[in-house]
Order: C-alpha cells, then sequence, then structure tokens
C-alpha cells in the first residue's frame, strides 16, 4: 500500500513539476468554470429576491464542495473589484448539486450587498470547509428554533434537512422568529407549506417594528416541557444572549450570533489583545498598537522574519480572522483572510493568525 | 606587516548631502507618493495581473506546440522565441513581482506572495531568503547584500582585487548563459563551504530543497517534452535550451544595469547603524539606475528598468512604478539626488565598463 502511495505521490510531483494545479484549473475553467482539480467552486444558477433586502441564489456545485450538515457555516469566497473576500453563510441543502445561499443585505455590508444588488447566474464563488455546531440530530422529544433577521438561514436548512429525512414526522418542530417588518420575513410560504404537510411543525413570526414583542420572558412561558427541548438560536449578538440566559433550563441550548458591529472597535491604543497561534497551537497576549513581530519575539516566539520594516515581505503570513492596523500608514484591516505582514501590523482586536 | 586595510568608499559628487531633517522630510514626500497609489490599488491592478498570466499560458502552450514541429526552422525559431518570452514574463513581470507581495491584497491565493513558485532552477524560498530580504534591506552595502558582484566579480573599487579578477570578462559570459544557477545556488553560499566558515550538514540540508526543484525544472524542459514529441525530440529539447538560455541572458543583462552602472555607489556597512527610513530610501536611489524605453520594454524587464521606483516600494504592483516615475524624479531633484536613468545601450555599456575596468587592480 505504502509503495503505490509512493508511486502516486511521484507521478504527482512530476505532473506538478510539467504543470501546476494552478494552471490545470486556467485551461480547464476555459471550458467550464466550474471545473477544477482541487478548488471547491460553486456558480449562480438562479436569483430570486425572497423578502425585503434579501435575496436566495441556488448555486451549482463542483465535486469538490464539503457539503456539510445542515445548520453548519461555509466560508463562502467571492471576488469583487479584483479583491478576494471571505464571509461566511450558512447553506441549504436542495438536491446533491445545488445548495442554496440566503443572504440579506446589511448595511455597509460590502459582500452582501455586493450579493444582493450585483451578483449575477454564471459568477462563481469559492467555497469553504463548513463548519458549526448546531446540527440536525436531536436526542430530545422536542426542537425550538429561535431566529432573529438573517438568522433564519440556517434554521431554514434544518427545518428543510428534517422533512426531507422524514424526521418531522416524529420530533415536534417550532419555530419562532423575529424580523422588523412584513417586507422583512423571508420564506413564509416555503414555511406554511412544510406546516401544511407536517402537523408536528408549527412557526410564528414576531414583527417588532409592528408592535410586536422582541424575545423576552413571556415567550417563554407560552413553553411545556421545556426541560425535553433542544433550543438552537441565532441571531444578532444580543439576540443570542438573551436566548441563551432565558433558555438556560431547556436541555440543551446551543446558539448562535453574528455581529453587525464588526467596525466599530475599541480605539483605545493600550491593553492587551488575544494572538491564536493555529500552527504551534498557542494563543499568547500582546500588547496592542505594537508590532506583531516584535511582540510575540518578546514572548519568546520566533516567526518567520526579514527587513522588520514592511518591504521583503518574508514575515506575511495568514490572518484568519481579527482586525490589525498598518503602524506605517495607520490603515486597518478587518478583512479574514488575508496576508499579514506582522512586522508593521499591531492587533486590534482578537487575532486568528498561521503561524 | 599586515595591517588591517581600511577601505575608502567613494561618494558620487552628483548626489548632495542631506541633514537628519531633509531625510526626514524626503521620506514623507515618498511615502505620501506610496500612499497614492495604495489608495487607489484595484480593479485595474488585478485585470493586468491576470491578463500578465493568461498571456504567459497561451504564449508558452502555442511555443512548445510549435516545437513539436521543429524540424521545421521557422516553426522552431518562433516556437522558442515565444517559449523564451513566455519565460522572461514569468520570472519577471509574474513571479519576481507577485512574490513581492505585490498583489497580496487581491487574497487570490494564485498570486500570493508567500506560496508563488516561479518557473526556474531556483527555489521561491531562496529568493525570498537572498534577494527580498538581503538584496532588498540591504542594497548595495558591502558584505550583506551578495548581489554586490554576487561573489565572484569586482564591479566597484572597493571590492577586493586578486588574480582571479583578472578573467572575469571571459566568465561573464557563461555566467550570464547560465544566470538562472547562479541565482540558485546563491543563498547555499558554496565559498563559506569550502573556507569551512558552513558545516557539510548544513550544506546538505540547505541543498535538499534546491535539489528538488533542480530536478523538476530539468525533467519538464529536457526529459518530459522532449520524450512526448517523440520524433522531434532534438528540436524540442534544442528549443527550451535556448529558450531558457534567452531568458537568462535578458535578466543578467537587466539586472546589472540595474545596480551596475558608473554612477552608483556602494556602502559600507557601518550606514546600518541607526539608518532612518529616509536614509535607507536614499541608499535606493543611490545605489539603483532606471533604464528608459517604451511601455513594452518596460513589460518585458518585469519593471525592473524603473529599479529606483522598484527598490523604494518593493511591494506596490509594477505597473504603477512607470506612473509615479515623474513624482520620484522631481523629489530626487528638490533633494539634489542624481536620478539615474538612461537607455539600455548606454546603461549597459556602462557596465561592461565596470567590468573591464574593476578586473585591473584600480584603487578607484
Amino acid at each position: 500500500m505504502q509503495a503505490v502511495e509512493k508511486r502516486f505521490s511521484l507521478f504527482n510531483s512530476l505532473a506538478q513539476s510539467v504543470i501546476s494545479s494552478h494552471d490545470t484549473n486556467f485551461w480547464l475553467q476555459k471550458i467550464n468554470p466550474l471545473w477544477s482539480v482541487n478548488q471547491p467552486l460553486a456558480k449562480i444558477v438562479k436569483k430570486q429576491i425572497v423578502a425585503k433586502d434579501t435575496v436566495s441564489l441556488i448555486l451549482e456545485c463542483n465535486r469538490h464542495v464539503q457539503r456539510g450538515v445542515a445548520g453548519q457555516h461555509h466560508p463562502v469566497t467571492v471576488e469583487i473589484a479584483g479583491r478576494h473576500y471571505e464571509r461566511t453563510y450558512s447553506l441549504m441543502q436542495l438536491d446533491s448539486a445545488h445548495l442554496c445561499l440566503t443572504v440579506k443585505k446589511v448595511e455597509q455590508g460590502l459582500v452582501s450587498s455586493w450579493l444582493v444588488d450585483q451578483a449575477n447566474v454564471g459568477d462563481i464563488f469559492r467555497l469553504g470547509q463548513p463548519y458549526g455546531d448546531m446540527q440536525q440530530y436531536i436526542q430530545t422529544p422536542n426542537l425550538l428554533l429561535l431566529a432573529a433577521g438573517s438568522g433564519i438561514t440556517p434554521m431554514l436548512s434544518l427545518i428543510e434537512s428534517l422533512s426531507q429525512t422524514k424526521q418531522l414526522l416524529k420530533t415536534p418542530v417550532q419555530l419562532m422568529y423575529w424580523v422588523k417588518t412584513h417586507a422583512d420575513a423571508a420564506y413564509i410560504d416555503y414555511l406554511k407549506e412544510v406546516a401544511e404537510n407536517f402537523s408536528n411543525f408549527s412557526y410564528q413570526i414576531f414583527y417588532t417594528q409592528e408592535q410586536d414583542e422582541r424575545l423576552n420572558q413571556s415567550h417563554v412561558e407560552q413553553l411545556a416541557r421545556l426541560d425535553e427541548t433542544t433550543v438552537y438560536a441565532c441571531g444578532p449578538s444580543g439576540f443570542a444572549t438573551t436566548a441563551e440566559s432565558l433558555f438556560k433550563h431547556a436541555a440543551m441550548i446551543q446558539s448562535e450570533a453574528f455581529s453587525l458591529s464588526q467596525f466599530d472597535l475599541d480605539s483605545n491604543e493600550t491593553g492587551f489583545i488575544n494572538v491564536t497561534l493555529t500552527q504551534s497551537n498557542k494563543t499568547i497576549a500582546i500588547p496592542k498598537g505594537q508590532s506583531i513581530l516584535s511582540s510575540l519575539e518578546h514572548q519568546g516566539i520566533k516567526p518567520n522574519h526579514g527587513c522588520r520594516m514592511g518591504i521583503c515581505n518574508k514575515c506575511a503570513c495568514n490572518k484568519a480572522q481579527g482586525s490589525t492596523k498598518n503602524l506605517l500608514n495607520g490603515s486597518a484591516n478587518h478583512e479574514p483572510t488575508q496576508l499579514l505582514k506582522i512586522c508593521v501590523n499591531s492587533a486590534q482586536s482578537d487575532l486568528v493568525i498561521d503561524l | 606587516m599586515n595591517m588591517p586595510v581600511k577601505i575608502e568608499y567613494f561618494k558620487n559628487p552628483k548626489n548632495r548631502d542631506l541633514t537628519a531633517a531633509e531625510l526626514d522630510a524626503f521620506a514623507h514626500e515618498l511615502d505620501q507618493i506610496k500612499q497614492d497609489v495604495l489608495n487607489d490599488l484595484g480593479e485595474k491592478d488585478a485585470k493586468y495581473i491576470r491578463r500578465v498570466y493568461s498571456s504567459i499560458r497561451y504564449t508558452s502552450v502555442l511555443g512548445r506546440a510549435l516545437l513539436f514541429a521543429g524540424w521545421f526552422p521557422p516553426a522552431w525559431l518562433l516556437g522558442t522565441g515565444l517559449l523564451g518570452f513566455a519565460k522572461i514574463m514569468e520570472n519577471m513581470e509574474l513571479g519576481h513581482n507577485v512574490m513581492h507581495g505585490q498583489y497580496d491584497w487581491m487574497n487570490d491565493p494564485k498570486f500570493n506572495g508567500q506560496t508563488y513558485e516561479w518557473d526556474t532552477v531556483g527555489t521561491s524560498d531562496n529568493w525570498r531568503q537572498t534577494h527580498n530580504y538581503k538584496h532588498h534591506t540591504y542594497t548595495n552595502v558591502k558584505g550583506m547584500d551578495d548581489d554586490v558582484g554576487y561573489g565572484v566579480f569586482r564591479l566597484f573599487p572597493e571590492q577586493r582585487w586578486s588574480k582571479f579578477t583578472l578573467i572575469q570578462p571571459l566568465y561573464i559570459v557563461p555566467f550570464s548563459l547560465l544566470f538562472q544557477w547562479g541565482v540558485a545556488i546563491q543563498n547555499l553560499e558554496l565559498g563559506k563551504v569550502v573556507y569551512k566558515r558552513k558545516t557539510i550538514e548544513q550544506f546538505k540540508r540547505e541543498w535538499r530543497p534546491a535539489q528538488k526543484k533542480i530536478m523538476k525544472q530539468m525533467f519538464k524542459d529536457y526529459v518530459f517534452f522532449p520524450l512526448i514529441a517523440g520524433p522531434s525530440a532534438i528540436p524540442v529539447f534544442a528549443g527550451n535550451l535556448v529558450a531558457n538560455g534567452i531568458r537568462n541572458v535578458w535578466t543578467f543583462s537587466i539586472i546589472f544595469c540595474g545596480h551596475f552602472t558608473k554612477d552608483v555607489e556602494v556602502f559600507p556597512k557601518a550606514v546600518l547603524q541607526n539608518e532612518s527610513r529616509g536614509h535607507w530610501y536614499m541608499r535606493q536611489i543611490r545605489g539603483s539606475s532606471n533604464l528608459t524605453g517604451s511601455e513594452a520594454f518596460h513589460i518585458l524587464t518585469g519593471h525592473l528598468s524603473h529599479q529606483i521606483e522598484h527598490h523604494l516600494f518593493p511591494d506596490i504592483p509594477a505597473r504603477r512604478y512607470r506612473q509615479i516615475a515623474p513624482k520620484v524624479e522631481a523629489v530626487c531633484k528638490k533633494y539634489g539626488l542624481n536620478y539615474n536613468n538612461a537607455s539600455f545601450v548606454k546603461q549597459f555599456g556602462e557596465v561592461v565598463g565596470r567590468i573591464f575596468k574593476y578586473a585591473l587592480p584600480f584603487k578607484k
């Protein structure tokens, strides 16, 4: 077996020396933009408006796309004006070759605005490995889903998956869904249809700008047998925190929050920041406002580096997450997955870097 | 009595001495030129580098296809020329610039400065060490920047003369033809092994990745393509050899014109002590020289014809050097620094002049 693998890797390395995978992809994509030897790619085949400022994109996937399970999220990379941007969305599985991406335009949201306003049928995305803990395997008799705004998207894929696997015949599922106005509610027809097909499924929609109440104790009191219920909640961070505390007596509560305020950074230049180094599996506190490279060296870590003045690019490494500030020109960077010169950048929020 | 000889460093009178305050102001003006470019980076630059990438793929495939008909002389000539062109563009306008991180802002894995591997026998990792770090940080500092004579040429009076130097006008010819090999082994510092300043074990460790890259390149150009060409194996082999040679001579010529023309200076290590950003910028200008020419010429040199702009701002997309050159020249003029810019013929003539002159023990 080892010999076979060895021969295979020798073949691979010889093949790579003749034509690299980037080149192979270049030629394959001249024929079909979805073809690739290694990249998980998806193409928009249909775009529909499902609520105010909200669209659903039907994506055709190539064989490298990992589907994940319902309720998980995919990193989605899109290209806007020459730059690649990565964001995380929850995708709904439609059939073996198609996924559905539902996205709501966020104010000042570069990618969400682009997806809603500019993305067209035929555009190509790169997808990453799916992740996330909200999964359809439920151990309690009841399931309660709490969604606010675009927090509905992982719930939709859960509901779809539960109905496809007929688990909805056994498990009672209740959805509570908060939106601002009637125009903001997405997939109403779909929810109605599921409720008609499965007597176990029920849903309520709350319109907060039309006199309905936000999530509070009264919603908890409506429910029977909380101790036999798994609760999933998804929405803005305030919503998720409220859900966690209100439903702490449930058999299980799992919440996921998305942040709308990533740009409201703490402008304070003092204090400490946690830097997670993925390759060495360490988390280290370093001072804000100072070169990441020198701060790490101060803690006995020796990252690869060269000039220490931002010109040679030897120290550049991938920042998976977090905000940084360039010490030379003061420019800030909040993008996930971005090459970062650690010698001339300081940490502004907790960071995850591939070192 | 073996007294250590104090080396005299010559300053070019065309460059004015600047005070610390002037250097700070000077740095500030250059920073501003860079910032204007950074603020404007976007779709145009992305489109440009993708077009460069595509044209390299098309010309190399066309060139290799024509070489398959290589027994027919015009096909061989055109095929070899196209392949040479593709290799020049890949090494200079794409590989060299991408590895400087010029396109990292695009976030496209294809143009990632840390993972890009280029079509030459030297490994990208070695290049990032000898070129990106040592050469660009310590530009023209004797004893720090190995590109000053590449350890085998005496091009400045500050360098030591030996009998071996006498024949440098002869060995410059094979050196230029095999330039990619010189670049490939530069970081291995064979001299240190000979003089026992580096252990054999360390050398072996460094040799392994270099060997792997060399094998890959040799396999591609001299085994795989000749073999699949069947009856055209010989013209394919010869075409690949000549295409690599064309690329070698071209890159050699452009690179030597960038730092070894008449007005260029070298510096002692002492300048690195607490060097200010302004002084670093000034050293880049005094240690580099530009070439004048058409847009096509600049692209074919990977914009190393704008060596001065490249050394000031190695990490901005090279196509921008042309655009900022007048601003940089104006700043140089304002601060009394020589903006060394002339035609390829003139600059190359000066390089040849240095090769001949300093083959002899001239002290200035």
